[in-house]
């Protein structure tokens, strides 16, 4: 699966992102990053996206070397980044040329109706509003079942309500096709919600301070008390990592129940 | 959620999904808008000189330049003109447009060719079009092909700066969701360059359209015994103000013809715009 081996990117101005990063991705599993301004966590997924060369270190998908996107690797960015003159459908199957006409649109008029936007394949993303955008975003990112799928702050330009129903769709989406997820969160509610481990990094460099274990029963209840047991732990390491305090060793952090 | 099911129109590859018709007419109230102007200043025009306010010995009144529109036509001199200026114009835009086309696609794709040919073209697009007129005699001769090459010369720029334009303006966040789908360099230039250059293309056209009217005059006006601009010198040669300001007003026709058929042509592929209604 996908693996990170003393991952390090230095870029041309000598600003130092990451430091020796070391992580393992469990198939299947829903991994979130969090952490302050500038610990690296776009970078790192800008990385094991192939958008980025890293100056050490390697990125493996499989037995495969990550240099360059991958095809088994999708991304969702903040942005939907939606190609304005395409529409709705055309965007969705944006990435799956090469492939029968019938089955492309099967693909797509599936997946759409997955997302519930069945009805507005004609339509331009200009047309819709910026929930249904990232929702067509995030179809045309899964449509090719990809195994991996990289989120950067896919959700934080949106409004609370239309975030919680973006995170039970992905959560459906993901029930049904099961990809490795790696999602980079500013959102510590968020992050509880989604993520079966959450790692917290610390700046610099970009490092893994913390890495702990959700194991919560999905689907998982805000108003749980284990929810906001997670949810103080997090904050705290995110403390931690504010005030310089030193990381704790992966293998040391378990869960907090 | 509401669903707004609209399934009356197609998407481009995936037209089982949807369907999306053209409408490619211009609705009739905003035909008439557009007319208004100019026919009330008409009609203004006219009162003035029917009620003597003004003599219209150098203004003739519309009715008498309508007239002779109607002369020329009739005789068919303005036909004889129209294709002879239109053939310029023509020939001139597509050479300007293709030349143009292609140095600003080079100049905008390749950092190395646009620091060695932008700043000689920049100078060259200093230099006023009339200062071409005796080098292009001189080199093309008294006919065709000298007024041709000077109205590609003004078609050229305003084509060139707009594709160069268009391409360095791309948003490089638009270009990476061709790298994240691992598109090759040429399905990257059809499926996302190509598509967001095309409205700065099109505006780009439209300008070097108009300059290319504009430089068909000075063409013409250099030995020519054909075209509406050879009416214009005519006309004033002759002490004729009706026909040169029947030339002027066929003039001003013509451009908003072609400049409505380029606009056209160009508008099934603009209608993902949200500023297309609008601005077209």
């Amino acid at each position: 699966m996908l693996s990170i081996h003393k991952l390090s990117k230095t870029y041309a101005n000598g600003a130092h992102a990451l430091e020796a990063i070391d992580l393992s991705l469990q198939p299947g599993a829903i991994t979130a990053i969090v952490g302050g301004s500038g610990c690296g966590k776009s970078t790192l997924l800008r990385l094991i996206a192939g958008l980025d060369q890293a100056s050490e270190g390697t990125i493996r998908m499989g037995r495969d070397l990550i240099r360059e996107p991958h095809p088994d690797i999708g991304i969702i960015f903040q942005e939907p980044r939606l190609l304005p003159w395409l529409t709705v459908a055309d965007n969705v199957g944006f990435g799956l040329r090469g492939r029968p006409a019938e089955e492309r649109e099967a693909l797509v008029a599936n997946i759409l109706a997955q997302i519930g936007l069945g009805g507005y394949a004609a339509r331009w993303p200009r047309e819709l509003s910026g929930g249904q955008q990232q929702r067509v975003a995030i179809a045309r990112a899964l449509v090719a079942n990809p195994k991996a799928l990289l989120l950067d702050e896919p959700f934080s330009a949106l409004d609370m309500v239309t975030r919680q129903g973006l995170h039970q769709q992905l959560l459906a989406l993901w029930s049904a096709r099961k990809p490795t997820i790696l999602m980079v969160t500013h959102d510590v509610d968020e992050a509880v919600l989604l993520a079966d481990r959450i790692i917290v990094m610390k700046p610099n460099p970009g490092r893994i301070a913390t890495v702990i274990d959700n194991p919560q029963a999905r689907p998982r209840d805000r108003l749980a008390s284990g929810f906001e047991r997670a949810q103080r732990e997090v904050i705290a390491a995110l403390d931690r990592t504010m005030r310089g305090g030193e990381a704790a060793p992966v293998e040391a952090v378990g869960g907090w129940w | 959620m509401t669903d707004m099911t609209d399934t009356s129109r197609p998407g481009r590859a995936f037209a089982g999904l949807a369907k999306r018709p053209a409408r490619l007419t211009v609705p009739a109230p905003r035909l008439l808008l557009g007319l208004a102007a100019p026919a009330a200043l008409l009609v203004l025009w006219e009162l003035l000189i029917r009620f003597g306010v003004v003599t219209g010995r150098l203004t003739p009144p519309p009715s008498k330049i309508f007239a002779t529109i109607g002369a020329l036509a009739s005789s068919g001199e303005l036909a004889t003109h129209v294709a002879a200026t239109l053939a310029r114009v023509g020939l001139g835009f597509a050479i300007g447009a293709a030349a143009g086309t292609l140095a600003g696609a080079v100049a905008g794709a390749t950092p190395f060719l646009r620091r060695l040919l932008d700043p000689t073209l920049q100078a060259l697009r200093a230099i006023p079009s009339i200062a071409w007129v005796p080098l292009f005699i001189l080199w093309l001769g008294i006919f065709e092909a000298s007024k041709i090459a000077l109205i590609a010369v003004g078609v050229f720029f305003p084509v060139y700066l707009g594709v160069m334009g268009a391409i360095l303006s791309i948003d490089r966040k638009t270009l990476e969701v061709g790298r994240v789908f691992r598109l090759s360099r040429v399905e990257t230039v059809r499926r996302i360059l190509l598509p967001a250059v095309l409205p700065s293309w099109i505006v780009s056209l439209r300008s070097g359209l108009g300059l290319g009217f504009m430089f068909v005059v000075a063409a013409e006006f250099m030995g020519a015994s054909e075209g509406l601009g050879y009416l214009l010198v005519d006309g004033q040669q002759l002490g004729k103000p009706d026909q040169i300001l029947a030339a002027i007003i066929v003039f001003a026709l013509l451009g908003k013809l072609c400049d409505a058929l380029l606009v056209g042509a160009a508008k099934p592929f603009l209608r993902w715009q949200d500023t297309a209604a609008a601005s077209l």
